[in-house]
């Protein structure tokens, strides 16, 4: 009997986000039928936590001793930049598993001579909301604002990614994404349509700043706690956040899909889930934790994770989700679709190095709107000033 | 309990890691080779390494790791690990030269080794552990690792190990300042040095009562948690513990009194001994006969009368007998025993030795001689001494002496 340890770094913005009952829920199944696949191998998953912010330095440090993990729980971008600064290996899988993906997911991990990283799941952007003081879900911004102004407490955030689901239901997603391609010079005058598009979402987010039922919040952490505490009746979170909303509040969670507007669908933000690979693998740990990857893809692990875990999606176009059975996984199908219709997506827009360093700058634009210190129009200006830096 | 198991076999699985192997065999061959190099005998024989000390064996091993670390860099291997032990190994030695070069000048060597092996090693000791449990895994993960249930009260790893830490160094940390203010209430309050180092005792054992019960609310014990334990010491003192605990109150009670400090003597079973500590449960007693010390449990000063030399002084009286023939003049005896007491070492002049006739007889008249001495425990030094002196001066008038 070989016994093999596989060092898993699970990584999240916060380590109360993260349910370990929940990890072992999607885990443990899998080690299951690899142990039915390998009866000779002896698996030991010791999983450790890690905070987004101290993932580099740590991950230095400890490859540096050759201490590393075998496998990273990331999301996709942090996946590339890992693999940019050269934490994690680049990885090469069967045709077959490629072709298995989601396009749109191949499309995300996919870099020359193999994949950053082996795509797992999809957790979706959504709205949570607390049954008990909204018996159903709003399905448009005016809608939410109705809900407002009967007394329900809405809690948004200023955080430029959890903010973008607002930009599709007013049309300044395609604005902003135009914005952001433009070789056009600074100085050249901004087409009209498009600052008025971005304008009218300012105005948006001005007047609903002015509605003494919405809450604007600085991190994503304060709106959790708030819909947890019952300070709050609707927010938008993530489809990773649910069993920890699920804990507190039971049955009396409510999700769905976030509201549309005059201008289109909601734009919602979709974390794709992968597998990186640590540099400090023997052989033979990289290729159980390889095959350990590409079992988590078969179409039936891939239901059962979304079934027991109930905030994931699969990566395998031929893994069909359980709708039927679940009614929060059917909203999560809807996020996701949204996720999809809307191609200038928070993802494909916000992750673009361009913007990136000026997220702080864009957070600094919002907090000023949202408390009145500077109108609309001054705001969108401030904006595009930003988006048309080189 | 079952998940700190699986995160400790886990860590195992590193060494199945040939990053992991190549850098233990070169910390392994680093070590030998430093020790190697310092036990040679050519070491010697260098003419440049005459000039220097031979260095030590963990100050060898410590350069031949860092020599280890850009040979492994520059062959492309990883060497963070062997950079780690490196580093530990740096601290060991650096607190080798703290307490060699620092301690032992600044401190009386009692104090310094208390000092060292108490708190400075300990802390470094604890520091290695937590250094390498984190290179192994995540210290914040592990803290959160559950341990069981007590009285109710979920007990995780790190709620553990904090107030373990925390007990400690309000045990040995709560010397210095339970000192401090045990001497400004002794200047202030002008206390004697009996009841000094009680307050001193009283203040530690303070300290550590009011850390217990910070720790078992930090360890999130119930209210019912703690009277069980209550009810379970109260049973306890009433009967397994009732001794110890009989003992500890005499002790405090002694301290405060100050009728049993160290340096004074009393009698035990017939014989003078010195009290070297008082402790909480028993005193510690010299005994000058044999040297032998004694081990008396407080209560017993409680509960049994103690003849003490040394309660309001320390003067002791001592007596000799002795007979000289009738025929010789009473005033004469009595005259040259005083004069032999006067001159004798150890006999103090005030109070003045003092000679008595006890009894007329036919042949002989007995007489008592009695004396003061400073030290209670000189006794038989002083007593031998002087009838060495009797019977030399009483020897040379030809004056028999028994």
């Amino acid at each position: 009997m070989q016994r093999q340890t596989l060092i898993v770094y699970v990584v999240a913005p916060d380590s109360a986000s993260l349910s370990k009952a929940n990890l072992r829920s999607v885990w443990d199944p899998i080690l299951r039928t690899y142990k039915r696949l390998h009866p000779d191998v002896h698996m030991n998953l010791n999983v450790i936590v890690f905070q987004e912010q101290q993932l580099k330095q740590e991950l230095r440090r400890r490859n540096g001793r050759g201490l590393g993990p075998d496998l990273l729980i990331v999301n996709a971008s942090t996946a590339v930049d890992l693999l940019n600064e050269g934490l994690t290996s680049k990885i090469q899988v069967p045709a077959a598993v490629q072709n298995s993906l989601e396009p749109w997911v191949r499309s995300r991990v996919e870099v020359k001579g193999g994949l950053t990283a082996l795509p797992v799941a999809i957790e979706p952007q959504l709205s949570c909301y607390n049954r008990t003081r909204i018996p159903s879900p709003p399905a448009t911004l005016k809608e939410l604002m109705e809900l407002a102004a009967k007394g329900r407490q809405i809690g948004l955030s200023i955080f430029p990614q959890s903010l973008w689901w607002t930009t599709g239901p007013l049309g300044a997603n395609q604005a902003i994404w135009h914005l952001l391609q433009s070789k056009a010079s600074p100085l050249e005058p901004v087409d009209a349509r498009e600052r008025a598009r971005i304008t009218a979402w300012l105005t948006w987010l001005g007047d609903a700043s002015r509605q003494s039922h919405v809450n604007f919040f600085n991190n994503d952490e304060d709106l959790l706690d708030g819909l947890s505490k019952g300070k709050l009746d609707w927010i938008s979170c993530l489809s990773f956040n649910l069993p920890r909303l699920k804990q507190t509040m039971g049955e009396n969670l409510g999700v769905a899909s976030l509201p549309a507007g005059p201008n289109g669908p909601a734009s919602p933000g979709s974390l794709l889930r992968v597998l990186a690979f640590g540099i400090n693998s023997s052989p033979r740990t990289r290729q159980i934790a390889m095959d350990l990857g590409i079992l988590q893809l078969n179409p039936l692990a891939q239901r059962t994770s979304s079934l027991n875990s109930q905030q994931m999606l699969p990566v395998n176009r031929y893994a069909t989700p359980p709708v039927s059975s679940s009614s929060r996984l059917k909203a999560l199908v809807n996020a996701q679709e949204q996720f999809q219709q809307s191609y200038f997506n928070a993802e494909s827009t916000l992750s673009l190095n361009r913007i990136k360093k000026h997220m702080p700058e864009i957070e600094s634009i919002f907090t000023k709107l949202v408390v009145d210190v500077i109108k609309p129009e001054q705001a969108s200006q401030q904006l595009i000033d930003i988006l048309r830096q080189p | 309990m079952g998940d700190l198991l699986l995160a400790m076999f886990s860590w195992l699985g590193f060494l199945q890691r040939p990053d992991v192997q190549k850098q233990l065999v070169v910390i392994g061959l680093a070590m030998l080779l430093g020790r190697w190099l310092v036990q040679s005998p050519w070491l010697g024989w260098m003419p440049r390494m005459r000039w220097i000390k031979k260095p030590s064996i963990p100050l060898a091993e410590e350069v031949a790791l860092v020599v280890a670390i850009p040979l492994l860099i520059m062959a492309g291997q990883q060497s963070g690990l062997v950079l780690l032990v490196a580093q530990l190994k740096a601290a060991w030695l650096s607190l080798g030269l703290v307490e060699h070069q620092l301690l032992n000048r600044w401190l009386d060597p009692v104090t310094a080794s208390r000092l060292s092996s108490r708190l400075l090693r300990p802390a470094l000791l604890l520091s290695t552990v937590l250094i390498g449990l984190d290179a192994v895994d995540n210290l914040q993960e592990l803290s959160n690792l559950p341990l069981g249930r007590l009285f109710g009260s979920a007990i995780n790893l790190g709620s553990l190990f904090r107030v373990a830490v925390m007990l400690y160094v309000l045990a040995i940390g709560s010397g210095p300042p339970a000192t401090a203010l045990g001497w400004l209430c002794q200047r202030g309050l002008e206390m004697g040095d009996g009841s000094r180092r009680a307050l001193e005792l009283i203040l530690r054992y303070c300290l550590v009562s009011i850390g217990i019960i910070w720790a078992l609310g930090d360890l999130g014990f119930s209210q019912t948690g703690l009277f069980a334990i209550a009810g379970g010491l109260s049973v306890g003192l009433g009967f397994g513990v009732k001794e110890v605990f009989s003992n500890f109150i005499s002790g405090l009670w002694l301290l405060f009194e100050g009728s049993v400090r160290p340096g004074e003597v009393l009698i035990i079973d017939g014989e003078a001994c010195e009290v070297r500590r008082l402790g909480l449960r028993a005193a510690v007693l010299w005994r000058r006969s044999d040297n032998a010390e004694l081990l008396i449990p407080n209560q017993t000063f409680f509960t049994s009368t103690t003849a003490t030399y040394t309660g309001s002084d320390r003067m002791r009286r001592g007596v000799l007998m002795a007979s000289v023939a009738s025929s010789i003049s009473p005033a004469e005896v009595i005259a040259r025993l005083e004069e032999v007491a006067r001159v004798q070492a150890g006999v103090l002049a005030e109070p003045a030795a003092r000679a008595t006739v006890e009894q007329f007889g036919n042949a002989t008249s007995s007489y008592k001689l009695t004396y003061w001495m400073a030290d209670p425990l000189t006794i038989r030094e002083i007593s031998n001494d002087l009838k060495l002196a009797l019977w030399s001066n009483f020897k040379a008038e030809e004056i028999s002496l028994s």
